[in-house]
Parts: C-alpha cells; structure tokens; sequence
C-alpha cells in the first residue's frame, strides 16, 4: 500500500514539476512575440511626439508614505523630474509617526492648502492637503491622513485626491527612469479597446548610481540578496507578465509601478483597504468590475524597466516582506475565491487564477511537503539513489535555462548594464538561486500562509531603508541599523490592528466580500 | 572507446531505463544543449553592442560637430564635400552608418534647432534613398522608423512607398501609413479622411494632430469642415471638431450648430467646445437652453464654453447650476467659470464665498487657491 503511494506521489511530482516547466516554455515563448511586437511598433521618436502634444492626457502619480523619512527628500524629487506634458505629483502622508511629513514641509516649502477632498472610496480619515509655495513645485500635492495600516488605504486616499484621468501608482522608495510615464502611457493611447492597466519592469537600485533623483548608471547589485531578487524580477516581469500580456491574461500589475484608468479604478471600489497584497487585489477587482459590465478590455505590459527600487539587504528584511506578499497572496485567493476555476470570469478564471493558484500559491506547500517526504524516504531506504539525481539535475538544469533565457530577453530589450561582466555576475548567479534563494522563498511563504491563517499582525509594507548619500552622488549609506520602521512584523505605529483569522472571514461568508463586486451571472 | 561507441552504449543504457526516466534524461541533455547556446548567444549580443557602442563613441561626437557645422554656421559646404568628411568620420556609408547620422539630424529637429540646410545634408548622404530602403525592409521596426524619420525631416516624397502600406494586412502597418500620409505625400495628403473605416484611437489623433501641424506649416492645412460634414465615422468627426477648433478654422458655424443635434454625445460635447474656441457666442442662449437635458459630459462642456464667451449674460444661469448641480468635479468647474467670469464674476463669487458654508465653501475656496495648479 505504502509503495503505491509512493509511485503516485512521484508520479504527481513529475507531472507537476513537467507542467511548470511546460508552462515557462510557452510563456517564455508568449514573452519572446510580446517583446518583439513591442520593439517592432514602439520608437523614441513616439516619445517625442508625445511630449510636443496637446492631446496627451494628464496623468496622478500617486506614491503612498509610512516612515520614509531617510529617503523621502530624494525620492520625491525623483518623480517630481519626470519627462511628461501633463502631471501631478500625490504623496499621501499615511499618518508617519517619524518626521516624513515635517522634512516635506521644509524641503517642499508647502502650507495647508482649501482641498475640496471628496471621499469617492472610503479611507482612514483625511486630515489635510498641503501645496508648496514655491512655483518650481506646483505640481506637488502632499494628502495628510490617518494611518489605515496598508498601503492600499493610502493609495486610495491619492486616488480621491487626483485629477487626472489616468494614475501611475508607485512607492516613495521607487526611483522612476525619467520617460517612464511616456513609455507607460503609449499602449492605453494606441490601444482602442479600453487598457485598463499597464506595467513596466521593476529592479533593484541596490548598486546603482544615483544622481538628483536620476539613475545615471544601473548595475546588478553586488550583496548576493538584491542580486537573486534582480534576477527573479526580471523573470518574473520579463517571461511571465510579458508572456501573459500576448494573451491579455496579466495577473497583477506591480504595486511598485503601474499606471491604471482612475475611472474604472474607482468604479471596482479601489483598492481593498484591508488588503496586503494590493496591487493583485486591484487588478482583480477591476478585471471582474470590466467582465460584470460586459466591457471589453486590455491590460498593458512594457518590457522596459521604468523602476529601481531598494531591494532588501539582507535575510531578515527579505524574510519580512516575503512573509507579507506570501500572507497577501493568500488574503487575496481567500476574498476572491469566487473567481478561480469560474467560467464567467473566462480567462481570469479559468487561466490566470487556476495558473497562480497551482503554481505559485500551492508550489511552496507541495515543495515543502516533498523535502519532508524526501527525508522520510531517506530513513527508510525508499530513496532510488540512482535516478534521484537525474531527477534533482532536470529541476536544475531547467532553471538556470529559464534564468539564461530571460537574460537574453533583458538584453533584447534594452541594454541596462554597461559591460558584459555584469551581465555575467547576473547569469552566474542563476547557478546557485536554486540552492540558496529559493529555499529561502518558499519558506517565508510559508511562514506568511501561517501568519495568515493564525492572523497575525501584518504591518504597512515599508522596508529598512539605507536611503541615498547626495553627498557622493554615487554610493549608497552603508548604515542600515536605524530599524524604526520596519517591514512586517515591527507592529510600531501600524493602526492597521488585529486581522482576523481566515476561519473568521470564512464563516462570515459572502459578507466578506462586501468591497468587491461579485460576477453577475 | 570513442565517443560514439561510447554515445551508443548509453542511449542503448536508456533504453532500459522506466519511460519517466528516459523522458527526464532527454529533457536535462536538451536544456543544458540550450543553456549553452544561450550563453553563445548572451556573448554574441554583447560584442555586437560592445562594437556599436565603440563606434557610436567614437563618431557620434564627430558626426554632431560635422552636422552644426553644415546647418548652423555660415559655412558653405557642396555635398561632395559633406559626403567625403562624413564618409571619414564613418569609414564606410553605409546602412549603420546612415542611422546613426539620421539619428542625429532627427535629434536636431527634436529640439527645434531650425536650419534651411537640412536638405543639403538630406541630399549629400541619399537619406531618401536609405528610408527608401528602410520602407522596403521586411522588418516591420524598420519601416515604422521610416515613417517617423521621415516625418521628423519633414520630407514628402514617399507617396508611392506609404501608398503600398497603407493598404498592407498588417493593421499596425496599415494604421501608421494613413496617418502618415498626411505628412509624406505630395500629392493628396488628405486622401485617407474619405476612406477611414475605424474608430481612431488616441494615438491616432495624436499623430494626425501633428501631421495637420505639419501641414499647417507648409500653409497646405485644408478646410476640415467637408469631412466633418459628410463622414459617417463618428471618432473622426469628434478629431476634426477638435481640431477645427485647435487651428480656429472659420466658415463652419453652420455644421458645427448642426452637430449639437447628433445622437452620439461626443459629437455634441466637442461641437460645443468648439464653439468656445471659436468665440460664436449667437450659440450661447441655446446652449444655456440645452444645459439640462444634455449627458454630463456636454453640461461640462457647456459651461466651460460659456467661459469662453465671457459675454456676462449668463452669470446667473452659471450662479444657479452650481446650486443645483450635485458633482462636486462639474461645481469646481462651475465655481472656475465663475470667477473668471468678467468683473461681474468675481464679484458673484466673492458673495456665493459669503453666503455657502461647509463643503460648497471648500468648494470655492479650492478654486481660488492658486496655489493649487490643477483644479
């Protein structure tokens, strides 16, 4: 009885480990169409045309802030540079408890403004809008409110307080490329069906330089934690959202940068204030709010990278914010289980939900019960030593191809990196991701399924930051020990409150989803 | 034992192996195969970058100091000698040398540095005759840069190239020739007004925008009151409006008061902007008349249109829809049109400021803040 089970579990480890691999040749495959169509029909010169334009259409940028005191300054000053006819700057003061609104008021030159704020989508309490006074930074708002313990509360307070009918959604800690907002825009402009999302790729700014606000020069990080997030991000972004961008199946656009239509956003009810996965929730929402109104439409993806953010320095930071997109991703599959495996969803439902269901939600719960069924295996002398290599060696070897691939799509693309040993640095550390990084992932998510399902406290998602030296323009701080503001579990000055449990939230049924607009059949 | 007795052995050792187990071997030899072609391929990418970069280091400097030099010092250059002096800098002329020196002049127009010598520099390099190339290219990427660089040198020589893509299967291609038309044919730019069979999208009228500037430019901008009046694409007539309005093209009074009675309300909304642009203010009691029995977006319209006229009969109509208007974005606007409104206006405002409390006072507040730059 035992041995049969054994050959079906190692039948189904196969057959599952084949289908991720199958699914990232085909997505790979989709990205390779997308990329290329995307270089095909795109120029600078559209740039250009843009800016000279009396039709292009303005543009929120909305940045949300929790206890971002040490780089606050420079990174407002970042997007304050963007190349763009037509936007507005929102920082949304998300009740900081450090001096992050005090060192805007005296860097900004800003006084307490008459707001007309209309609430369009409930938050934490506003309190006040502040303007700067001088005319260099008109197009600067500062929303002061409540702390509403996510960061999706504070984006929806910038989305009451914008004009324009299209928003970039960003972090304070993000650094934009200066044609990021030309480059976003383009695909909502050439596209006659309604595109109601676009993204761009996210990387690291860990080792990069760094001028006014401006990358001047982007290398791959050199601490080896930022390094295997570069690389992850840049498959994550370049080989899956690309690929699903060919078939209009984008799962998320990234918290970090994506520029969204505000009329549909506020429409789907904004972002769900109690969600720590945002940015999936958003999408989400707004996908199903197009499909119940029988509404065709597109969601964007750019291969360029219009965004370096710091990415965490070490273990600990990592564990945290892992431990949080982890309990966001289960929040988020719990309020809209409705929609996975739901043909009325069509697509949402029946690929992309189904497709990060199986192999990004359940990947670290059938991986972990693999190597405790391994080790189980080994005490009893199961394990075949002769062919438990091969099978380890074709995980392996799949993944630095997958990882070599996206290396190449990166360099289609755009050149970011100067010389061929960074490109290098980057493909050799595809080598030992699987044996250090990954394990390290799939047990913070893990952790942060535990986290959810115990309702433990999960804080705004800030991150230990090391900030950006002005003073050499080049290198970063190497001080990194301040630790007032932390991600995840650091609970100090997060009003967010007790979460509740997902046995709670189950039990409370279809009241739950009271934010969220359900599939009319 | 050699390498294929040796390969045999162990596909013949394979075979022996469960299904499972072969398939597993396969896969593993064909991805560590392709690892190794894509790290080829990794290296080749980077040398030929690591090549362009070079010569782009080493000529770019060179061809934009060569090129200032031609366009805007007094200097007379003949194009033999233009041809000879960048053929030095380049070594070769050819298709990658020619891109990069219409990289440069497309980067000079960009910035409006303006020079009556483009042409000779056109001339002495066969520009045309290399986008010629480029329009015949198999690559769709090439073409479409055929299309701006063309645009942006302002050259209009290229009927017959556009004309074959105008027509093509490939709706991209198709949609970027007839917009570009206008801009590169000589002959009948505005052809592809009479034949336009899909809705424009926005990027469309962004690129028409610019090539009937272009044409403003070269004094061939056409009267656009025709297609307004006889096109059965209502995305169209909604772009001509507006650029009716843009260009303050006169004489269309007629259709434009004709078009305040079209089923589609964007027709309407933007033939009402328009007549604010362009200052018919006979309209204005019949806008005022229309104002409640219209969608939002042509109330918002009218308003701002009344603004426009800034006659002064109409202040109390504006002081009584902000009251009974409900949509705090439309009673900004309202409240802005006010304020604006002649004398009379501010005066009116200042006393709805004295009489409104709570969030109707914000309201006007807001709007007057000048502080805040976009209302």
């Amino acid at each position: 009885m035992f041995e049969i089970f054994v050959k079906i579990y190692e039948y189904f480890i196969f057959f599952y480990a084949t289908s991720l691999i199958l699914s990232y040749i085909v997505l790979a495959i989709f990205s390779f169409i997308a990329i290329n169509k995307y270089k095909s029909y795109n120029t600078d010169i559209d740039d250009e045309e843009l800016l000279a334009s009396h039709l292009a259409p303005g543009i929120s940028v909305i940045a949300p802030a929790y206890n971002e005191e040490k780089t606050i300054i420079v990174n407002v000053k970042s997007l304050l540079t963007l190349n763009y006819p037509l936007f507005e700057v929102i920082i949304v003061n998300d009740g900081s408890k450090d001096d992050t609104l005090k060192l805007l008021i005296e860097e900004f030159d800003l006084i307490e403004a008459p707001f007309a704020y209309v609430e369009k989508i409930k938050t934490k309490p506003y309190k006040r809008t502040f303007k700067s006074q001088n005319p260099k930074y008109d197009i600067l708002t500062i929303i002061d409110k409540e702390n509403g313990g996510t960061k999706a509360d504070a984006f929806n307070a910038g989305l009451n307080a914008s004009v324009f009918p299209y928003y970039l959604n960003t972090d304070v800690d993000c650094i934009l490329a200066r044609n990021t907002l030309t480059k976003m825009i383009k695909p909502i402009l050439s596209s006659k069906t309604t595109v109601i999302a676009v993204g761009a790729t996210l990387r690291m700014s860990n080792n990069c330089e760094i001028e006014e606000g401006i990358i001047t020069r982007v290398r791959p990080p050199k601490a080896l934690i930022p390094r295997f997030q570069e690389l992850e991000y840049i498959r994550s972004y370049l080989l899956g959202k690309m690929g699903w961008e060919l078939i209009n199946s984008v799962p998320n656009v990234s918290g970090g940068l994506g520029m969204f239509d505000k009329d549909i956003a506020i429409k789907a009810g904004g972002y769900g204030a109690d969600s720590h996965a945002e940015d999936m929730d958003m999408m989400t929402r707004m996908a199903a709010h197009m499909m119940n109104n029988r509404l065709d439409y597109k969601i964007g993806y750019i291969p360029l990278s219009c965004c370096w953010t710091e990415g965490p320095p070490n273990i600990q930071i990592l564990g945290r914010q892992r431990t949080r997109w982890a309990s966001g991703l289960f929040q988020m599959f719990s309020e809209h289980r409705k929609i996975l495996f739901n043909p009325n969803y069509k697509r949402l439902g029946l690929i992309t939900f189904p497709y990060i269901f199986i192999f990004e939600f359940l990947a670290p719960i059938i991986e972990a019960f693999g190597i405790l069924f391994s080790i189980f295996l080994l005490f009893y002398g199961y394990v075949n030593w002769n062919f438990a290599p091969l099978i380890l060696l074709y995980s392996y070897t799949f993944a630095i191809m997958i990882s070599s691939i996206v290396i190449i799509w990166d360099q289609m693309t755009f050149k970011y990196y100067n010389t061929t040993r960074e490109v290098l640095t980057l493909f050799l550390t595809a080598f030992i991701e699987p044996f250090i990084y990954h394990p390290m992932i799939m047990f913070f998510s893990l952790k942060g399924y535990f986290s959810y399902v115990t309702s433990r406290e999960l804080a705004w998602g800030t991150m230990t930051r090391k900030g950006f030296d002005n003073e050499d323009d080049k290198k970063k701080k190497s001080d990194s020990n301040t630790g007032s503001n932390n991600d995840g579990g650091d609970s100090s000055g997060n009003a967010g409150g007790k979460k509740q449990s997902i046995f709670e939230k189950l039990k409370k049924g279809k009241s739950s989803n009271s934010d969220f607009e359900p599939i009319k059949t | 034992m050699g390498f294929v007795e040796w390969l045999l052995s162990f596909i013949y050792k394979i075979k022996t192996f469960p299904l499972i187990i072969q398939i597993t071997i396969v896969l593993t030899m064909a991805f560590i195969v392709a690892t190794l072609a894509l790290m080829i391929t990794i290296y080749t990418i980077r040398r030929r970058h690591n090549r362009l970069q070079k010569t782009l280091k080493n000529s770019v400097p060179e061809i934009v100091k060569l090129f200032e030099d031609i366009l805007f010092t007094e200097k007379n250059y003949s194009e033999q000698e233009i041809f000879t002096k960048f053929e030095d800098i380049v070594e070769e002329v050819n298709k990658e040398s020619l891109d990069i020196g219409v990289g440069v002049l497309v980067d000079f127009k960009n910035d409006n540095r303006d020079s009556e010598k483009y042409p000779l520099i056109i001339s002495a390099l066969g520009i045309v005759e290399h986008l010629e190339s480029k329009f015949d290219s198999r690559s769709n990427s090439e073409k479409i840069d055929a299309f701006q660089e063309a645009f942006v040198l302002d050259l209009n020589k290229f009927d017959s190239k556009v004309l074959r893509y105008a027509y093509s299967k490939n709706k991209l291609i198709r949609s970027e020739a007839r917009n570009s038309y206008l801009a590169l044919s000589t002959n009948d730019p505005y052809r592809f007004f009479d034949e336009f069979d899909r809705d424009l999208s926005k990027w469309d009228q962004i690129e028409l925008m610019q090539y009937l500037e272009l044409q403003k430019e070269r004094g061939n901008l056409e009267g656009l009151g025709k297609w307004i009046n006889y096109s059965k694409n209502d995305s169209l007539v909604v772009f001509l409006i507006k650029m009716v309005g843009f260009f303050k093209q006169k004489g269309i009074n007629e259709i434009l008061i004709e078009k305040l009675e079209d089923d589609n309300e964007l027709v309407r909304a933007e033939a009402i902007t328009t007549l604010g642009e362009l200052n018919i203010s006979e309209t204005e009691q019949e806008l005022i008349d229309r104002y409640y029995t219209e969608p939002e977006i042509c109330q918002v319209a009218i308003v701002k249109t009344i603004r426009k006229f800034n006659t002064g009969k109409s202040l109390k109509f504006l002081q009584e829809i902000f009251t009974d208007s409900n949509n705090t974005d439309t009673k900004k606007i309202i409240a802005e049109a006010i304020l604006n409104y002649s004398y009379e206006g501010k005066i009116a405002f200042q006393n709805l400021k004295n009489t409104l409390k709570g969030f109707d006072l914000i309201i006007l507040q807001h709007v007057e803040t000048p502080l805040i730059k976009y209302k």
